[in-house]
C-alpha cells in the first residue's frame, strides 16, 4: 500500500497556461504586454515550452499580406470555409483570416527569423487548398521559416514570455481542473521530478495542451499527445466538439510515422502498391498522386486492405511505396533532398535507389473544447464557464470545422490566442482571487494515481496500448462504418477495464515513467471512446471523417457535434449550430459561403 | 526485410529513492531500423517497465532526448539500429545520461535546470529596432540572414554542452553563448551593449577551448565554434 | 558529424592508424579530432611549464658554471639527448596549434582542414631538423643577428594580435595570454633551434655566459621570461577553471599559481640581471 496522496504545496497566480505551446503562450504573451506584472504559471510536459509540439510544424503560416496586388483575405476565407466542407464558424474565419498579416508581422517583430525575398521582406509559398480569385490559382500565401516555421513561432513566443517573466514549470501534467461553483480556479498538477502533486489557484485559466492523436498506432505527434487537456474538461463535465474529425496525412513514414511532405509528389514521386502498381491512376484518373489528402490516404487503406499492401516486421506495421528513383538528380539533390534526408535518416532507405514505405499516419485533430469567437469555454452552446478559456489545437472555436487547411493550424495558434489573451485581460479586471482550495479538490487526481499505485493487477502499460493503437487505427481510422466503430466501442470499453488493472512497475512517485503514462493511457482511452463515439452518431462524410456506410454529406449534419463524458461511457450529445455570419451579412460574393460542394 | 540485430544495451541506472546507481545491461533483437527509442520502448514493454527515459517529437526537432552513446552525445531518436552499429564498429552499446543537469531517473536528466544557462543568455530581442511604417515588417536581406541563420536552428538539446571540453562550471555553455551570439547578429536587436557584457562576462565566450566539440556533436550539424569564434572575434 | 574535420584518402591511412589506439579512437569518434587536439594543447602546454621549471633551475645553475657544466655533462648521454630532442614535439605542436587557434578565434580563418595538414607538415620538418642539428652541430650564428630578426618578426606578430584583439571586450587576462602567445610563437621556434645550432651553444656554461653579456640578449631573455611565465601560469589558471567550481580551493590554487609564477619570475630576472 502507497502511503496517501496528498497536495504537497499551493501555487497561487493570475493566469495559469494549461500547456505552454505555441497558443497558450501566444496568449501568456499578450498577457504581458497589455499588464506586464500579471503573474503567469504556464505548465507544460516537456522541459521547457520550446519542446513543445509547436517546434515541428514545418510547412508554414498561412496569411494575406495587405500589400499583396493579387490576394485578399476574401479568398482565404473561401478556402478555409470551403476546406472545412462547410463545417467551420464563420465569425471565426473572419475574424482570423482579417487579421493573419498583423500576426506575422508580431511574431516579426518579436524575433523571428522567416525566410526573406530579394527585397528583404518575408517571403511566401504556395500550399495545397490556398488559391487566388475563389479558387482559380495558386495563392502565395503560407510565410514561413524554411522548413521550421512552428519552430520559429514557437521560439518566439518563448522568448517574449521569458522576457516578461512568465514562471514555466516544465515536466508536469495539469490533473484535474478547479471549479469554485461555476467558475474554473485553477488546476492541480503533478510534477515529474519530485513526484510533487501541487494546486494551482489562479484567477483564470487557459487550457492549451494541443494536439492529441497518440491514440493512433501512427501518428505525426509527440509522445505528450494524450490529449490530457480534453480529458481532464470531460472528468470536470465539460463538452468537447467535433472529436471524430480526424485529419490523417497520407504520407507519413512507416514506422515512426513522420511526415513526408506533400511535396514529394508534388515534384512527380508516385505511389505503388505492392505489385508496384501505380494505383492512384484508378482511385482519380485526372488528379491521380496529386488528388486530396483525405481521398489519397483513403485509397492506400483500400490497397492494404484487399492484400495489396506491405507489410514491415521491424515496425510491425502495413505500408505502401512512395517511388522517387525515376526523379531527376537535381530533383533529389536540391529540391527535396531534406524531406528525403528524413527517409535516410529514420527509415534507412536512400530515395534514389530505394522504394520508400509510407502509411497514412494520424496528423491533427480538428476538434477539441469548444469555445466562443474570444476563447471562452463553453459548458453549452449558449453558456461559457466563467474563468476558463481555451485555445490552440486543444480547443475548437471552430476555424477547421470537420477538415482543416495546410498553415491553417498555425495561424489559428497565434490568432486565437493572442484573441484569448485579450479576452483574458478583461476578464481579469474584475475577478476576484479564489477564495482557497475546494473541498474536493484532488478527488479526481488521487482517484487515479492511488488506483495505479496500488494495483496488484497482472496488466501491463504496453500491452493494453497496443490493442488501443490498433483498435484505433483499424476501425476508427480513415474509414469508418457502423459494425467495426460498435466494436472499437466494445474494445474501449474493456480497455479501459484493464487499464483500471494496470500495475505500475514503480510505486515511488519520484521521476516514475511508468506512473506518468498509464495516467496518459487513461486520457487515450477517455479521448479515443468520444472519437468513436462521435464518429458513429454522424452518419455521414464530412471533411475528414469519412463513413463507407454513408459516404455523401448530408445537410442534416450541419452542426458541430458536441459530447459529454462526465464518467467513462456515461455518453450525452448536444448540437451546436455552424456559424454562418458571413453569408448572412451577404456581402461581395455571400453565396459562395452557402453550403457549396468541395470539389478542387 | 531487413535482417534482425542483436544488439547489447548496458545502461547506467540511477534511483532517486535510494540514491543508487548501477549499469544494467539488456540484450535484445531487433531490426536495423528502429531508432533508439525505439530500443528502450522496447525494453520497457518485454523486459523492464521501469526504465525511465526521454522524448519528445522522436524526429530530431526537439532536443528531449539527448543521451550519451559509447562517449557521444546524441539524440536518441535520430539514431538507427544499424547506423549505430556502423558507426560505432561494435553491437554492444554503453548508454549514460547527459551529464549537463541532475540525472532524475536512469537516462532522464533535469534539463529545465540545464535551460537556465540558456534563459541568462536572454533569447529574445531586448530591443527591437523600429519599423519603416505601422503593419510592415523589418528588412532583412537574405545575405545578412544567411550568415546567422544556422545557428537560429539549434533545439536546446545540449549535447554540445555535454561535450564541450570546459562546459563544467564556469562556461554558460556553447548552445547558451551562441544564443546570445544570435541575437548580437541580428539587425533588429538595438541592445548591443547588454549583449556584449553578456557575451564577454565571467561565464561568457572566452570560456571556450575551441574544442569544436560541439560542432562535431552537433545533431543540427550546426558548426557552433565558428558562431562562438565570431563572438570572441566581435565581429557581429 | 557534418562538422568533423574532413580528411583525405592517403590520410586516413594515417589516422586510422592513430585510431588504433582505444583512448584516441574513442575520443575522435564521440567528440572529433579537434577536441583531441585541444587536449592534446592542454597537455603540452602543462608539459612545457614543467619543463620551464625543471629548465629555470639548471639555468640557475649558472651561477656555479663548473656545477652547471659538470650537470651538462651528466646529461649529455644518448637517453637524455634524445628526451631533450623529444621536447621539440611539444613545442612545435603548441606554437603551431597555438597560432592555429589564434587564427581561428580572431583573424576568421576557418580553413581547418588546410591548418592542421601545415601543422603536421610544419612539425615534422621542425622536429626533424632539430633532430638533424643534434647530429650534425657545426653550425655557427651571430647571436645578435639571429635573435634581431627573430624579434623583429615576434614584435610585429605581438602588434598584429594586439591591435586585432584590444578593442574586443574579452577578458584582458585572456587577450594577454593571445597576445604573449603571438609574441612568443617565433621566439620558442627560435630558442630551441638556435640553442642546438652547436652544442656549445646551449651546454656550454661559456658561451652563455658570454653571450648573456650582451644587454640585447638580456633584454630578449627578460621579455622571454616574463611573457612566458604569464601565459603559463594563466593557461594553468584556466584549466584550473575549467574543472574547479568557484570556492575556496580554487582560489587557493590560484594564489598557489601566481607565487610559483613570482617566484620563477624573480629567479628568472636575477638570473639575466645578475650574470
Ligand atoms: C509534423 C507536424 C507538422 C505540422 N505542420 C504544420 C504546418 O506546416 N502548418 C500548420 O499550420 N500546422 C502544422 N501542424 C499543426 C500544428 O503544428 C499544431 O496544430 C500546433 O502546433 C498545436 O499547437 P498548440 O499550441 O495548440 O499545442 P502544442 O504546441 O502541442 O503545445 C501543447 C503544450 O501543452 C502541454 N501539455 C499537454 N498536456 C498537458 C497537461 N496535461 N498538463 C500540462 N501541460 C500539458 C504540452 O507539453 C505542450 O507544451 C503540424 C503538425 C505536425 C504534427
Ligand atoms: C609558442 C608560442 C605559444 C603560443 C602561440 C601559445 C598559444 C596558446 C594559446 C592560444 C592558448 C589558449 C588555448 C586555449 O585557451 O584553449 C595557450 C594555452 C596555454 N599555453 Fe600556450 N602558447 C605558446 C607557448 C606556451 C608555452 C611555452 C607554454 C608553457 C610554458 C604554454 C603553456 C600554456 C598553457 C599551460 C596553456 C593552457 C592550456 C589550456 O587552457 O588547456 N604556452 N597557449
Ligand atoms: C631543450 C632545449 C633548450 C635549451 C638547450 C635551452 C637553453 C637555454 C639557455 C642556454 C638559456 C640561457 C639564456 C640564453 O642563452 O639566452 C635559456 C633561456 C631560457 N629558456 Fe631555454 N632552452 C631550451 C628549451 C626551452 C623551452 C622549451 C622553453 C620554454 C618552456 C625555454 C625557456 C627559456 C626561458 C624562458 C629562458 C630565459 C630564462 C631567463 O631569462 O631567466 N627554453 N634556454
Ligand atoms: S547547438 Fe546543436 S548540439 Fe548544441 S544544443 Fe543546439 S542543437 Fe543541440
Ligand atoms: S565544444 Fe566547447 S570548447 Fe568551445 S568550440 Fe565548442 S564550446
Ligand atoms: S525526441 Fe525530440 S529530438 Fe529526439
Amino acid at each position: 500500500m502507497v502511503e496517501k496522496l496528498a497536495i504537497g504545496s499551493t501555487l497561487t497566480c493570475d493566469v495559469l497556461v494549461i500547456g505552454a505551446g505555441g497558443a497558450g503562450l501566444r496568449a501568456a504573451a499578450q498577457i504581458c504586454e497589455e499588464i506586464p506584472e500579471t503573474k503567469i504559471i504556464a505548465l507544460t510536459k516537456v522541459t521547457s515550452p520550446q519542446k513543445s509540439h509547436t517546434t515541428t510544424a514545418q510547412g508554414g503560416m498561412a496569411a494575406v499580406d495587405p500589400r499583396d496586388p493579387e490576394d485578399r483575405p476574401l479568398f482565404h476565407m473561401f478556402d478555409t470555409w470551403k476546406g472545412s466542407d462547410c463545417s467551420a464558424d464563420q465569425n471565426v474565419i473572419k475574424k482570423v483570416c482579417d487579421t493573419g498579416w498583423e500576426e506575422v508581422v508580431w511574431l516579426e517583430r518579436h524575433g523571428m527569423h522567416f525566410s526573406r525575398t530579394g527585397e528583404g521582406r518575408i517571403a511566401k509559398r504556395p500550399f495545397g487548398g490556398h488559391m487566388l480569385n475563389f479558387g482559380e490559382k495558386k495563392a502565395f500565401r503560407a510565410c514561413y521559416e524554411a522548413t521550421r516555421t512552428g519552430k520559429g513561432i514557437m521560439d518566439t513566443v518563448w522568448d517574449e514570455c521569458l522576457k516578461y517573466g512568465v514562471n514555466f514549470i516544465g515536466q508536469c501534467v495539469a490533473t484535474e481542473l478547479l471549479f469554485d461553483d461555476n467558475r474554473c480556479i485553477g488546476a492541480i498538477i503533478f510534477r515529474f521530478p519530485e513526484g510533487e502533486f501541487k494546486a494551482v489557484l489562479a484567477k483564470a485559466t487557459i487550457i492549451a495542451t494541443g494536439g492529441k492523436t497518440r491514440m493512433y498506432q501512427v501518428s505525426t505527434n509527440c509522445r505528450g499527445n494524450t490529449g490530457d487537456g480534453l480529458a481532464i474538461a470531460l472528468n470536470a463535465g465539460l463538452p468537447v466538439m467535433d472529436l471524430e474529425a480526424v485529419q490523417f496525412h497520407p504520407t507519413g513514414m512507416v514506422g515512426p510515422g513522420i511526415l513526408a511532405s506533400e511535396a514529394l509528389r508534388g515534384e512527380g514521386a508516385i505511389l505503388r502498391n505492392k505489385d508496384e502498381e501505380p494505383f492512384m491512376e484508378r482511385y482519380a484518373p485526372t488528379a491521380k498522386d496529386l488528388a486530396p489528402r483525405d481521398l489519397i490516404s483513403r485509397s492506400i487503406i483500400t490497397e492494404i486492405r484487399e492484400g495489396r499492401g506491405l507489410f514491415n516486421e521491424d515496425h510491425n506495421a502495413h505500408h505502401v511505396w512512395l517511388d522517387l528513383r525515376h526523379l531527376p538528380k537535381e530533383v533529389h539533390e536540391k529540391k527535396i533532398q531534406e524531406i528525403e534526408s528524413f527517409f535516410r535518416r529514420f527509415v534507412g532507405v536512400d530515395p534514389e535507389i530505394e522504394l520508400c514505405p509510407v502509411a497514412p499516419t494520424a496528423h491533427y485533430q480538428m476538434g477539441g473544447i469548444p469555445t466562443d469567437e474570444y476563447g471562452n469555454v463553453q459548458r453549452d452552446p449558449e453558456d461559457i464557464v466563467p474563468g476558463l478559456f481555451a485555445c490552440g489545437e486543444a480547443a475548437a472555436a471552430s476555424l477547421h470545422g470537420l477538415n482543416r487547411l495546410g498553415t491553417n493550424s498555425l495561424l489559428e495558434l497565434i490568432t486565437m490566442g493572442k484573441v484569448t489573451g485579450r479576452k483574458v485581460v478583461e476578464y481579469l479586471k474584475d475577478a476576484k482571487d479564489p477564495e482557497g482550495l475546494p473541498s474536493n479538490a484532488g478527488d479526481i487526481t488521487f482517484g487515479q494515481f492511488s488506483t495505479y499505485l496500488n494495483n496488484k493487477g497482472s496488466e501491463q502499460y504496453a500491452g493494453v496500448r497496443h490493442v488501443l493503437r490498433h483498435t484505433m487505427m483499424d476501425k476508427v481510422g480513415i474509414y469508418r462504418s457502423e459494425k467495426p466503430l460498435l466494436e472499437a466501442i466494445d474494445t474501449l470499453k474493456e480497455l479501459r477495464e484493464r487499464a483500471l488493472h494496470i500495475a505500475v512497475s514503480l510505486t515511488s512517485l519520484k521521476a516514475n515513467q511508468d506512473l506518468w503514462q498509464t495516467w496518459e493511457l487513461n486520457n487515450l482511452i477517455t479521448v479515443s471512446m468520444v472519437i468513436a463515439q462521435g464518429a458513429l452518431a454522424r452518419k455521414e462524410s464530412r471533411g475528414a471523417h469519412f463513413r463507407e456506410d454513408y459516404p455523401e454529406r448530408s445537410n442534416e449534419y450541419n452542426y458541430h457535434t458536441l459530447v459529454y463524458m462526465p464518467e467513462f461511457d456515461k455518453i450525452s450529445f448536444a448540437k451546436r449550430a455552424i456559424d454562418m455570419s458571413i453569408f448572412k451579412a451577404k456581402g461581395e460574393r455571400y453565396e459562395l459561403f452557402d453550403y457549396i460542394e468541395r470539389k478542387y | 526485410m531487413s535482417k534482425p540485430y542483436k544488439i547489447t544495451l548496458e545502461i547506467k541506472r540511477y534511483d532517486p529513492d535510494t540514491n543508487l546507481s548501477w549499469i544494467q545491461s539488456y540484450t535484445v533483437e531487433v531490426g536495423g531500423i528502429l531508432r533508439f527509442v525505439d530500443v528502450l520502448r522496447k525494453i520497457n514493454d518485454e523486459q523492464d517497465p521501469t526504465l525511465a527515459w526521454a522524448s519528445s517529437c522522436e524526429h530530431a526537432q526537439c532536443g528531449s532526448c539527448g543521451i550519451i552513446v559509447n562517449g557521444k552525445p546524441l539524440l536518441a531518436c535520430e539514431l538507427l539500429v544499424k547506423d549505430a552499429i556502423q558507426q560505432f564498429k561494435t553491437n554492444s552499446f554503453k548508454l549514460r545520461p547527459l551529464t549537463i543537469a541532475p540525472v532524475l531517473r536512469d537516462l532522464v536528466v533535469d534539463l529545465e535546470k540545464a535551460y537556465e544557462r540558456v534563459h541568462k543568455a536572454k533569447p529574445y530581442l531586448i530591443k527591437p529596432a523600429p519599423i519603416p511604417e505601422e503593419g510592415d515588417e523589418y528588412r532583412i536581406s537574405q545575405e545578412k540572414l544567411d550568415t546567422y541563420i544556422e545557428a537560429t536552428q539549434c533545439i536546446n538539446c545540449f549535447c554540445c554542452a555535454t561535450a564541450c571540453i570546459s562546459t563544467h562550471h564556469h562556461f554558460i555553455g556553447p548552445n547558451a553563448a551562441m544564443a546570445n551570439i544570435v541575437r548580437l547578429m541580428d539587425p533588429r536587436e538595438t541592445a548591443k551593449e547588454e549583449r556584449t557584457e553578456i557575451l564577454y562576462r565571467e561565464d561568457g565566450v572566452y570560456r571556450c577551448h575551441t574544442s569544436r566539440a560541439c560542432s562535431f556533436v552537433c545533431p543540427k550539424n550546426i558548426d557552433v565554434s565558428h558562431f562562438l569564434a565570431l563572438g570572441k572575434e566581435g565581429r557581429f | 558529424m557534418e562538422n568533423a574535420i574532413k580528411i583525405t584518402k592517403p590520410e586516413s591511412y594515417f589516422v586510422s592508424l592513430m585510431g588504433k589506439i582505444p583512448i584516441l579512437s574513442y575520443y575522435s569518434h564521440s567528440r572529433g579530432w579537434s577536441f583531441l587536439i585541444t587536449w592534446g594543447h592542454r597537455l603540452s602546454g602543462l608539459t612545457l611549464v614543467f619543463y620551464m621549471f625543471a629548465h629555470l633551475y639548471t639555468l640557475s645553475l649558472l651561477f656555479q658554471p663548473e656545477k652547471f657544466d659538470a650537470d651538462m655533462q651528466f646529461l649529455n648521454n644518448f637517453l637524455f639527448t634524445f628526451l631533450e630532442w623529444c621536447v621539440a614535439i611539444p613545442v612545435i605542436f603548441h606554437a603551431l596549434n597555438g597560432g592555429r587557434l589564434i587564427l581561428y578565434e580572431m583573424f576568421h580563418v576557418r580553413a581547418e582542414e588546410m591548418i592542421i595538414r601545415l601543422m603536421v607538415i610544419i612539425g615534422i620538418i621542425y622536429i626533424a631538423i632539430v633532430g638533424f642539428f643534434f647530429i650534425e652541430e657545426s653550425r655557427q650564428i651571430s647571436a645578435i643577428v639571429f635573435w634581431s630578426i627573430t624579434v623583429i618578426i615576434s614584435l610585429v606578430a605581438f602588434f598584429i594580435v594586439f591591435f586585432k584583439l584590444w578593442s574586443t571586450g574579452n577578458s584582458l587576462m585572456w587577450k594577454l595570454q593571445r597576445i604573449t602567445g603571438g609574441f612568443m610563437f617565433l621566439m620558442l621556434i627560435g630558442h630551441m633551434l638556435f640553442m642546438h645550432m652547436n652544442y656549445l651553444a646551449g651546454h656550454d656554461s661559456k658561451t652563455i655566459l658570454l653571450r648573456m653579456q650582451s644587454p640585447f640578449i638580456k633584454g630578449v631573455d627578460l621579455i622571454f621570461i616574463l611573457f612566458l611565465l604569464f601565459h603559463a601560469g594563466y593557461g594553468m589558471f584556466s584549466i584550473a577553471t575549467d574543472y574547479l567550481r568557484p570556492g575556496p580551493v580554487l582560489k587557493s590554487l590560484t594564489f598557489l599559481i601566481i607565487v610559483a609564477m613570482l617566484v620563477s619570475a624573480f629567479f628568472g630576472i636575477r638570473l639575466v640581471a645578475a650574470l
